[in-house]
């Protein structure tokens, strides 16, 4: 079970270094989805960044008029901290903070190492998209590398990455044109909304129809709702790099493929923080591994914990990133 | 503790129907979750099963009339992917109400048989986004809830809306929440 903080932390606060870390930790997964603020160094100190993140934490996000700077244990601003975390997950990061103490040694854990020792020999490479449109992160391509080295196949094949609400709503408007009971039924609420502006429109000319839609997908987009999965501006691809891969055209590159194994590579990687999100599209008609990473949100340092080469970035604060 | 069961296939509609439903060509079907349980006390105003004129999908659906005077409707539409809709109906606009309706819905969500599930009570997390981006209920609003907020290892659109009605409605303000799991 999580022990959440022992004491507490921030203005006044009791501030030990174990429980700083864990609320640095928390607050750095808001702050990594915020335009305007920057993530602070996971250190276990506090000072005025630490201080004035819980400040805007409090006042953006738990609503408080007057924000005091301070999480205490159990607390509202805790509560709202851990809001996006379940049990198992509060835990995982509690334990690889435990793990390490209160050492400089942060962001080293018990927990498997990942390197990426090796990973030169595997290749990630695209297909059927467009040039303007390559590009995932090099620290993406790396954790799918990773997933590679793990399931013994030597590439994968990147069939999607984002698109633009005019691609998005042309895609549509083809496939309605096909068939618009099978697009109803095959988007949620939000695609329902932008295949009715085609069936209302559909006798205006095709250009108009488009334009029509790319305003519902914006109009939607403003509430933070998503039309697709791959929908979303380059800012906030950025931000998180969404990716498909082919099974077919991984196939088609490898001569060993291994299905299965690299769909339990993936599930490792979410497990370790690494992906974000995994959705196993590979037994639908898209065919597909849909994975979902934040460039950077966890180090893969240059060597293994073993290697003699083992570099002083990696038994810093995870802050420095490598890739 | 409000349990309403709808009837098995046979009595609502004819066996074959219940038979294709299972089929292949919608496999969201096998996991509809038919007796959802509500945490309030109220009485049954309709319910029913249809198909979608749009999409052929199928449609469970029921309204229930709950003893505090709030109103409850729950849609399941499903087949390619899994809808889930839930329209309370507040009887007044307060912020007490509010919260109750949030926690009605959780408990609805809590009972569907898909691979979701909040990693908080839905009320905190409504609290947070509207905290965010500044939503009171003088206002209505729609909004998508972070996708963090739920565990899937599926594809997620999950939304929140808050609906002020006119005068001439029966109830002052609806909660809208919608969950489709699946699809595109």
């Amino acid at each position: 079970m999580s022990k959440g903080i022992g004491q507490s932390v921030g203005n006044g606060g009791v501030n030990n270094r174990r429980d700083v870390i864990l609320i640095q930790i928390y607050l750095n997964n808001f702050l990594s989805e915020s335009s305007s603020e920057k993530v602070i160094a996971k250190d276990g100190l506090i000072g005025p960044n630490t201080i004035s993140a819980i400040i805007w934490f409090q006042k953006n996000m738990v609503g408080m008029n007057h924000p005091d700077g301070r999480v205490d244990p159990n607390g509202k601003t805790f509560r709202y901290l851990t809001m996006y975390l379940d049990e198992s997950e509060q835990e995982e990061i509690e334990k690889n903070i435990d793990s390490v103490g209160t050492s400089k040694e942060v962001g080293v854990s018990k927990e498997r190492v990942r390197s990426k020792a090796g990973l030169d020999g595997f290749q990630v490479t695209y297909n059927g998209v467009a040039e303007d449109k390559r590009s995932v992160d090099g620290y993406s391509i790396n954790v799918i590398k990773l997933a590679l080295k793990e399931s013994g196949m030597a590439a994968a094949v990147i069939t999607s990455t984002y698109r633009t609400p005019e691609e998005q709503a042309g895609i549509m408007l083809r496939n309605a044109k096909k068939s618009l009971k099978g697009q109803y039924r095959l988007y949620g609420s939000a695609g329902d909304q932008v295949l009715k502006v085609y069936e209302d429109n559909k006798s205006k000319k095709e250009s108009e129809v488009v334009d029509l839609m790319v305003d519902k997908v914006n109009e939607l987009s403003k509430k933070g709702i998503r039309v697709s999965k791959h929908c979303v501006s380059p800012e906030d691809y950025r931000k998180l790099n969404v990716i498909d891969i082919g099974v077919n055209s991984t196939r088609a590159a490898v001569k060993k493929f291994h299905k299965d194994k690299f769909t339990k590579a993936l599930k490792a990687l979410v497990d370790e923080g690494y992906i974000e999100r995994l959705i196993d599209e590979t037994g639908k008609s898209n065919s597909c591994w849909h994975i979902e990473i934040k460039p950077n949100k966890k180090s893969i340092p240059e060597y293994g914990k073993g290697s003699i080469l083992h570099p002083i970035k990696y038994i810093n604060n995870g802050e420095a990133m490598i890739c | 503790m409000l349990k309403i069961s709808l009837l098995a296939c046979a009595f609502l509609l004819s066996g074959t129907a219940c038979a294709q439903e299972s089929s292949m060509a919608c496999p969201y079907s096998d996991k509809v979750e038919y007796d959802l349980e509500l945490p309030v006390s109220g009485r049954l105003v309709s319910e029913g099963r249809e198909r979608d004129e749009d999409s052929g999908e199928y449609i469970v659906k029921r309204e229930v009339s709950l003893d505090n005077g709030d109103s409850v409707y729950i849609e399941q539409k499903y087949c390619s992917m899994y809808n889930l809709t839930v329209v309370y109906r507040l009887s007044e606009v307060k912020e007490f109400g509010f919260a109750k309706g949030l926690d009605v819905i959780h408990s609805i969500i809590k009972g569907v048989d898909q691979d979701y599930s909040l990693k908080s009570p839905l009320g905190g997390i409504v609290k947070m986004t509207m905290n965010q981006r500044r939503l009171t209920l003088s206002d209505s609003f729609e909004y998508g809830l972070p996708l963090q907020a739920a565990r899937s290892s599926e594809n997620v659109e999950h939304t929140i809306g808050f609906e002020l009605l006119p005068d001439s409605s029966d109830f002052p303000a609806e909660i809208q929440f919608y969950l489709g799991v699946g699809g595109l």
